[in-house]
């Protein structure tokens, strides 16, 4: 029994990340070019200290992850399919970092109760609320009333808001939404006492679905909009801040290399590049006047210094 | 095959809306969203706009207080309101007249124009304030983009999407001078479509010993339909009826008597948005509006003339939008227009006479460069009566930043006249009061009149020549907008009616009849301003001051304001208590045909206080108008006093 126990303990030292030259398993959730994005800059960020082996979601079996996951090689889930897919038949050991997933659903994701919380990261694609809030003043200096339409699942984000806000001398207006149902009604009460409305990953209060409609609502009473993506600032929102899958990726790739060095992972977190989307025809029609594009990174990054 | 995928998933929203939405992913930030707001699909901004225009918002229309329509124009620089009685309201944009034949009204892009006599009815158009979404003012020519008769303005009035007004909304009113007022509307979705219908019933007393009384019942219902395929089609009708007071008991041939009024619509929208980017539009409408009345005449007992007039309009047109890279930007159409008009009075026909127009136009929007950018347009038009006119335009922009934009344009714009200018053959058929011809009562009395306005139908468009420089500077940090505008614009062949002698006052009723000429060319010039100040959260000052000189051998040589001052306050107590301040200074001038009303100023308040009880939300308002003291509007001769007025609103939407 001793000899077991001791001979296994001998296995976990020589299996231990730290200092080891291993594997780490990208594990994409799909083949498109966001996920191979991702991945070459995770390459780019991890350098050539370590080999990094790219799965296709597809290509995998569960006996496969379970096998994979049974080592101590760093598995890094890219989406989140292959993260929820990592976390239902994760074995008990190899750390995991997963990438380009929204914090809400990161925080849902269960991880197996023997593996240890600094074995356990995650870079969001979601913006922190204070950066999204410092894009709000810096586009619209005279904003004073900010909308936001969320449902229960961004109540943390909502609170966060409202805090962050008062500290800029800004009042969220926030509804509150259960269902789809109720969006409609919640958005135009937002809308008649805001000066902009931010939009906040949500299922319920914007999605691919609806983006269309709350989009054009927003046209309507004029009110502009600030996103979280290409996407959004492509079909109507003035600015988004977001977090491309290269700077993702690239900050994946240095993750990698600290538990490397360290053996532990940094705690989960949100990209700490990011990238700026404006859409001046928008802007423009509502007969608003945007900083340019230089006026508005050198403020905000000035407020990150701050 | 991109777009395939996102109605797939849009329908698959629609049709199993209970279900649970799906947990986020990625692809909520990295997916493609159906661009909805695409360069061609907006209308331009301000700044590149090649006119002046005055956008007067929901927030300003419900803090106005307004119950009357034209009222809202009170609030644009340069727009001349005035009440010729109590519900017959004219807005002018220089050239104040009875009938406001020189300036363009539209509502949702449908002209309500009238071709009979020309000007718009207001009091006639079924459509409700709380239904307005905001109204656009351009001051200035605007021929070029919407043909004959934008002579010296447009307005645009934008009615809310149904989906913006989900629910239902009553509201209840009353004032002086035996004003009621109620409206409901509902709006909601099916699975078809949004809709929005409202009901309203209106009374009025008018000014004091006057009969010009009013009430009016009227319905409207929007629709707007996603057809799939970025293609959507929006469909309105409506109707208003009541009855007028009309007459006076000073005039012999026009006795007090009631005028009943029927108008509606119809209106369809089509648009797509092209996989290019592009959009195409195409407008389908009809206005009709039937006026009946007996008037009266005191010098034979109960004798009467009919003066009936029934006004329609069919237009139908179609627009392509077209974005051709980041810098260049078209807009192409065409349309076709009949408009009917029938009286037996202002005709002497008991057929409906026809006019056809039809015409075309273009307009091009170029940024040159960074700071500089190009409008020019154009707009044929061939009008039956008078031929094909060309109404060309350009502005050019200087944008030195992004704050500031200079515009310097000419434009020349013709009017076309109406039937009544064109075809008049104004007869008085007397009656007796069992509706025989007069001579039946009064042996050798004349049945038919000789002509009071007999048209040669000799007369040309009126044109004007516009030059204008305008400026429009923002302060985004002080929340503070300028718009300045000048300009210099010469009218020519300007049409009025009156004897052959070359004056007003010939003897009505006698050869030689009173026609309608080309008169003296009228040259006009002067300067617009339109500040707006939001020094702090939910207070805004806005400031309009108008300045106009005219130069003509015209008889009325100051038939608009010279000075027109609007400031106005609005300002939010807490979080449920609105007030707003309006005051008003207008200089003494005398409109076409009318008599010289000396200046006045006006002071309007409204305090306004909201609640909530469950989901229901509601405001009772109080709003007073004129409380600086009795002024004379429009007219001295009868004297048309308007009093201080107060009234009282009730809205709950729940």
């Amino acid at each position: 029994m001793f000899r077991r126990l001791a001979c296994q303990f001998l296995f976990c030292l020589l299996c231990s990340p730290a200092g080891a030259a291993g594997v780490v398993h990208l594990i994409l959730s799909d083949d498109g070019p966001a996920y191979q994005e991702v991945a070459s800059a995770f390459r780019v960020g991890i350098g050539a200290r370590l080999h990094v082996k790219v799965w296709s979601l597809a290509e995998l079996d569960v006996a496969q992850m379970q096998a994979l996951t049974r080592a101590y090689d760093l598995v890094v889930p890219v989406g989140v399919k292959a993260a929820r897919f990592v976390a239902e038949y994760h074995a008990g050991r190899a750390p995991v970092l997963a990438l380009m997933i929204p914090r809400a659903t990161s925080e849902k994701l269960k991880w197996p109760a023997g593996l240890a919380r600094k074995h356990i990261s995650a870079v969001f694609i979601d913006q922190p609320p204070e950066r999204s809030l410092a894009l709000v003043e810096v586009v619209f200096p005279s904003a004073r009333n900010v909308g936001l339409v969320v449902s229960g699942e961004n109540e943390v984000v909502a609170k966060t808001l409202v805090k962050a806000a008062a500290q800029r001398n800004l009042r969220m207006n926030v509804a509150t939404v259960g269902g789809p149902e109720d969006l409609p009604p919640a958005l135009r009460r937002v809308l008649a006492e805001s000066d902009v409305l931010l939009l906040v990953p949500d299922s319920i209060a914007i999605n691919a679905g609806n983006a269309q409609n709350v989009l054009l609502t927003t046209y309507r009473f004029r009110i502009p909009v600030v996103g979280f993506s290409q996407g959004l600032t492509k079909a109507g929102a003035v600015a988004s801040v977001y977090s491309s899958p290269a700077q993702i990726g690239l900050q994946g790739g240095q993750f990698a290399l600290r538990l490397d060095a360290d053996g532990e992972l940094p705690a989960p977190g949100y990209s700490r590049e990011n990238s700026f989307a404006f859409n001046p025809h928008v802007a423009r029609s509502l007969g608003l006047v945007l900083p340019s594009e230089a006026e508005i990174r050198g403020k905000l990054e000035s407020s990150n210094d701050d | 095959m991109v777009m395939h995928r996102w109605f797939l998933c849009i329908g698959l929203v629609l049709a199993f809306p209970a279900q649970a939405q799906p947990e986020l992913s990625e692809a909520d930030f990295l997916a493609e969203m159906p661009t909805v707001l695409t360069a061609s699909r907006l209308s331009q901004p301000l700044m590149d706009a090649p006119n002046s225009i005055t956008v007067i918002d929901r927030k300003q229309i419900e803090a106005s207080g307004y119950h009357n329509l034209a009222d809202l124009f009170r609030l644009a620089p340069g727009m001349y309101v005035g009440f010729k009685k109590g519900w017959f309201h004219n807005v002018t944009h220089t050239f104040a007249a009875e009938y406001a034949r020189r300036m363009q009204v539209m509502v949702d892009g449908r002209s309500v124009y009238l071709p009979s006599i020309g000007g718009v009815r207001w009091d006639t158009l079924p459509l409700a304030i709380q239904d307005i979404e905001r109204i656009e003012v351009v001051r200035g020519p605007n021929a070029a983009s919407f043909g004959a008769n934008a002579f010296t303005g447009i307005i645009n009035i934008i009615t809310r999407h149904p989906d913006d007004v989900a629910g239902r909304m009553l509201q209840l009113a009353a004032g002086n001078h035996d004003r009621r007022e109620a409206l409901f509307r509902w709006a909601g979705r099916s699975a078809s479509g949004s809709h929005r219908v409202t009901l309203g019933e209106r009374q009025d007393n008018g000014f004091d010993d006057h009969h010009d009384d009013e009430n009016s019942r009227m319905l409207n219902y929007r629709g707007e339909f996603e057809l799939g395929n970025q293609e959507n089609l929006g469909l309105q009708f409506g109707a208003l009826w009541g009855d007028r007071g009309e007459g006076r008991s000073t005039d012999v041939s026009f006795q007090p008597h009631d005028q009943e009024v029927v108008s509606g619509y119809f209106q369809a929208d089509y648009q797509q948005q092209l996989p290019s980017g592009n959009k195409l539009q195409a407008k389908l409408f009809f206005n009709t509006l039937d006026t009946t009345e007996d008037v009266p005449v005191s010098l034979i007992p109960g004798a009467y003339y009919e003066a009936d007039l029934l006004a329609q309009r069919w237009h139908a047109e179609f627009e392509l939008d077209s974005s051709h890279g980041d810098n260049l930007r078209s807009a192409v159409g065409a349309y076709v227009r009949r408009d009917s008009v029938r009286s037996l009075l202002y005709f002497n026909d008991t057929d409906k006479l026809h006019v056809d127009s039809h015409g075309l136009f273009g307009h091009l929007e170029w940024r040159m460069a960074n700071a500089w950018l190009l409008n020019t347009g154009a707009f044929w038009e061939d009008y039956e009566m008078v031929g094909g006119r060309f109404s060309p335009r350009a502005t050019v922009h200087w944008q030195p930043s992004t704050r500031h934009s200079f515009r310097f344009g000419v434009s020349k714009a013709y009017r076309n006249p109406v039937l009544f200018e064109t075809s008049a053959d104004y007869r008085v058929r007397l009656l007796t009061a069992d509706g025989l011809p007069i001579s039946t009562q009064v042996p050798g009395f004349p049945d038919v009149l000789f002509p009071d306005i007999l048209a040669s139908g000799n007369v040309a468009p009126e044109s004007i020549v516009s030059r204008e420089i305008g400026y429009i500077g923002l302060w985004p940090e002080q929340d503070i907008t300028l718009d300045v505008r000048l300009f210099r614009e010469r009218i020519a062949n300007f049409i009025d009616v009156q004897c052959s002698t070359g004056k007003k006052g010939c003897k009505t009723g006698e050869p030689p009849y009173r026609d309608w000429y080309n008169l003296e060319d009228v040259m006009q010039q002067g300067y617009e301003i339109q500040a707006k100040w939001n020094p702090a959260p939910n207070n805004m000052v806005m400031l309009n001051h108008a300045y106009l000189e005219i130069d003509t051998d015209i008889e009325y040589q100051e038939y608009s304001p010279p000075k027109m001052t609007g400031l106005h306050w609005l300002h939010r107590f807490g979080r449920d208590i609105d007030m707003t301040l309006s005051h008003y200074w207008v200089s003494s001038f005398t409109a076409i045909d009318q008599d010289r009303i000396p200046r006045y100023q006006r002071l309007d308040a409204r305090l306004a206080k909201s609640f909530r009880i469950k989901d229901m939300r509601g405001q009772i308002a109080l709003t007073w108008q004129n409380l600086t003291g009795t002024y004379m509007e429009f007219h001295d001769s009868p004297r048309n006093a308007f009093d201080r007025r107060a009234n009282i609103s009730f809205q709950l939407d729940f």
